[in-house]
């Protein structure tokens, strides 16, 4: 009785919430009066719109790298190399953009840099039918040595600079509403266009023959052969599409930085996030936004906790966002189903 | 038996005759093995060719050639007397041929018009709006009897219902020829009659069915012409009117049987296993038992019938221990069982032959002798204080191998090397020789006969 009633979400997460208020309200009675004050200085800090904006400034380049995951997820190929299409996309993002001038040439290279890693994963996963986590820890073993030795090379020399950016919209009645105006109406393109892709992706993958394909290839992909799809073919088309916009998601990275910079490992593990996100986000583009979102706040929080000077080692504090984002999914989004082909490569009947 | 069925089988058409589909000296090898051996076959349009043989005859395979699913070594094909290239499945629909593979071929997390219409261009393409073709789609489902919602996910369907959408998905494709690769191996006796009748409804349609079986009495029921295959190879064609049961079993397996089993009246005795108004849970992935009864007494051979994901599974893992019994008892001579660990239970003589020997019964990377041990290798006197026993072990397995007829070089060789038959043989030894006092088989025979069936000596 107990147990049919917790199983069902919503009651599970009403009751874990009000519990946690609870104990919250007990802890700050308790607690003397310069506790109180501190709370008080969270609570108008979190209240701020520029939490929001920060917020979603920190998810979108894992929004991205998450909505790039899902589709090479829902075809059956797992890329746990968004790591390494994230960060090489960055270093790329950042460089070209320094060349050229043109945060949209960085943009479009750090896509092609994307599609190039993708195009590595899937020449391993699909043709040489290698395990696809392997072929994904490889590569993001190589792009963490690889940009940081590309980055000491071209730039040891140089006073640091930032690349070219994308710059803040403004919308003329929206941007100066009262709270949203700052929060959600004065962002760079980057951002609207990465939001803009979840609905764009939901149809194409939930209304389109095309998605239809896709997902058939991810689920049963014998079944998908016996009605003349190429399963290879749309497994690679896939990849490479996942890698593309991957890439992009780290131009996204380099703007979310605020001063459009590079650094070493600068995607720190963002790219697993996003991966996991897919995963509890149950390969839903939807999902993967709660999920990357979640992050986002997490990560904004804990810039605030550290800029207030809450006594806490700031490592701690780092780890915030990793920590929100991967409890509140294992917590919240169990029992996420995968596609049931994913992870194995395909064997044609009878090609021996 | 045959009144019955000459009421059933129509008369042939009068436009029979044509020949649609003709197979010249197709040859498919794979390695170490013919699967075709220069197969020649002619399909006349309109009729039900039914492609009778034992397992491994080579029948899929054939079909899959056809179908463009495997390259064909030698041979030709022709469609109306045409020379076809088929070298993908398409080419086979684009000429026609639609095939309902012996394993369903359907997505189960898609809905059933989602299955139906996978991998064709839409009426508005790219978009999946169906517009003009959904009509069609619900008059093929009407038609053919589809009692479920076409928005309905495949995989909540009943095999019979698959099935179905499996045909309409060939025929919305335009398929004229149908291939039903053994349709009535998962079927229940009910569905199976179901299908009949739909295949005569498609015959009445002017479609071209060829309909592979290695059950003797359906082929016999449902076909105009019948064709044997053994081992690869055609043996014959017959009209269905001008054959016999006897005459088909002699064809198919190549030596004359005697059709009747042998079985001995049995002196049921006393309640051996109990088991009463058995409840399990629904998490573990198959479906419950709800209050079951059941009683086997010593001597009686128990079947069990039903088709798959009905309960035998829960049924089976309750008697073993497999998974918890959330209510009701399990009574083994008289006492509950219920909390009996499963090598417990082995131990006293509950014996289980599960359905899949590759997945649950062997392990297939080891030798046959552990296989052979595999539920008693720590006991003496295999094991000693932890130490294993091989030459006794050896000894025993060269024994078993021989009273069994399990055919293998030697007793070391690993599992996976034996074919099909001396794997099950290896199951069957292992369970049968520590002479237990109830034994459950899951499907034994395998695509012989649905359902498991319990034997109690
Ligand atoms: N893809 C394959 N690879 C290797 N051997 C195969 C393959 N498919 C079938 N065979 C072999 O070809 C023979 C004929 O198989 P099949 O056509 O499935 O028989 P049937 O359908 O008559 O039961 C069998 O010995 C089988 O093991
Ligand atoms: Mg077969």
């Amino acid at each position: 009785m107990v147990r049919a009633w917790w199983s069902r979400g919503w009651v599970r997460t009403t009751a874990i919430l009000m519990a946690a208020l609870v104990v919250f309200w007990i802890v700050l009675e308790l607690a003397g009066e310069e506790t109180r004050n501190i709370a008080n200085g969270i609570f108008t800090i979190l209240a701020a719109p520029e939490f929001v904006k920060a917020a979603l400034i920190a998810a979108i380049p894992l929004l991205l790298a998450a909505l790039g995951g899902l589709i090479s997820e829902l075809s059956g190929v797992l890329n746990m190399a968004l790591e390494a299409m994230m960060l090489v996309g960055a270093f790329v993002a950042y460089t070209v953009a320094d060349h050229s001038g043109s945060p949209w040439i960085g943009l479009l290279a750090a896509g092609l840099s994307g599609l190039a890693l993708g195009l590595v994963h899937a020449v391993f996963t699909v043709t040489l039918r290698a395990n696809q986590v392997v072929s994904a820890v490889a590569l993001n073993l190589f792009a963490v040595a690889a940009t940081a030795l590309a980055f000491r090379v071209l730039y040891i020399h140089k006073t640091f600079q930032p690349a070219p950016g994308f710059e803040a919209l403004h919308f003329p009645v929206l941007s100066d509403l009262p709270y949203l105006g700052v929060a959600l109406f004065q962002h760079n393109i980057l951002i609207y266009l990465a939001l803009l892709l979840i609905p764009v992706m939901w149809f194409i993958l939930y209304r389109t023959s095309w998605g239809l394909t896709l997902r058939s290839v991810g689920e049963h992909p014998m079944a998908a052969n016996t009605v003349g799809i190429k399963v290879n073919r749309v497994r690679y088309i896939a990849i490479l599409l996942s890698g593309t916009l991957v890439g992009m998601s780290g131009s996204a990275l380099v703007s979310a930085s605020g001063i459009n910079a590079f650094q070493e490992n600068l995607s720190a593990g963002r790219g697993f996030i996003a991966f996991a996100a897919v995963i509890f986000g149950r390969y839903d583009p939807i999902g993967a936004f709660l999920g990357t979102i979640l992050f986002g706040l997490g990560d904004a929080l804990q810039i605030r906790l550290q800029a207030y000077g809450v006594e806490v080692p700031y490592q701690l504090l780092l780890m915030l966002p990793y920590v929100i984002t991967l409890l509140a999914l294992v917590v919240f989004m169990r029992n996420a189903r995968g596609p049931a082909a994913s992870g194995t490569p395909f064997v044609e009947e009878g090609a021996g | 038996m045959n009144a019955q069925t000459s009421t059933l089988r129509p008369t042939p058409h009068s436009e029979t005759g044509d020949v649609i589909l003709e197979l010249r000296n197709i040859v498919k090898r794979f390695p170490g093995i013919v699967a075709n051996d220069h197969v020649s076959l002619k399909i006349r349009a309109g009729e039900v060719h039914a492609l009778l043989g034992e397992n491994g005859a080579g029948k899929s395979t054939l079909m899959k050639v056809v179908y463009g699913l495997y390259q064909k070594d030698e041979g030709e094909v022709l469609v109306r007397n045409q020379p076809a290239h088929i070298r993908v499945p398409q080419d086979a629909m684009a000429l026609g041929i639609g095939m309902v593979h012996q394993h369903f071929m359907l997505v189960p997390n898609f809905t059933v018009i989602e299955n139906i219409i996978l991998g064709l261009r839409t009426d508005r393409y790219p978009l999946l709006d169906l517009g003009k073709s959904l009509e069609r789609i619900k008059t093929l489902a009407d038609d053919f009897g589809l009692n479920a919602p076409l928005s309905a996910k495949v995989g909540g369907l009943t095999v019979g219902q698959q099935q179905k959408v499996e045909i309409i998905k060939a025929l919305y494709r335009g398929a004229r020829i149908l291939i039903l690769d053994e349709p009535t191996a998962v079927l229940i006796p009910q569905e199976a009659e179901e299908l009949f009748k739909l295949i005569e409804h498609l015959r009445a349609d002017g479609v071209t069915l060829i309909f592979i079986s290695h059950k003797l009495k359906e082929v016999l029921r449902v076909s105009d012409r019948i064709t044997v295959m053994r081992r690869g190879q055609l043996i014959d064609t017959r009209d269905t009117t001008a054959t016999t049961i006897v005459e088909l079993a002699e064809l198919m397996v190549g030596k004359a049987v005697d059709l009747s089993v042998a079985k001995r009246p049995s002196t049921p005795g006393e309640n051996h296993l109990e088991l009463r108004r058995v409840t399990t849970r629904a998490d573990q992935g198959v479906r419950p038992l709800q209050e079951l009864d059941l009683a086997l007494r010593s001597g009686e051979i128990h079947g069990l019938a039903g088709v798959d994901g009905n309960g035998q599974q829960a049924l089976v893992q309750a008697i073993m221990g497999l998974c918890p019994v959330a209510g009701g008892q399990v009574i083994f001579h008289g006492r509950d069982i219920r909390a009996m660990e499963t090598a417990e239970r082995i131990s006293r003589g509950i014996e289980h032959i599960p359905e899949n020997r590759h997945t649950e019964g062997l392990v297939l990377g080891l030798s046959v002798t552990d296989n052979l041990l595999l539920e008693r290798f720590e006991h003496r006197p295999f094991g000693d204080r932890g130490l294993r026993q091989f030459k006794i072990m050896r000894a025993h397995a060269a024994t078993l191998m021989q009273k069994f007829d399990i055919r293998a070089p030697n007793p070391d060789i690993q599992t996976l090397k034996l074919s099909g038959g001396n794997q099950q043989k290896v199951i069957l030894a292992r369970s049968l020789w520590p002479d237990p006092t109830v034994l459950i088989a899951m499907q034994p025979t395998r695509g012989l006969d649905v359902g498991a069936a319990s034997f109690i000596q």
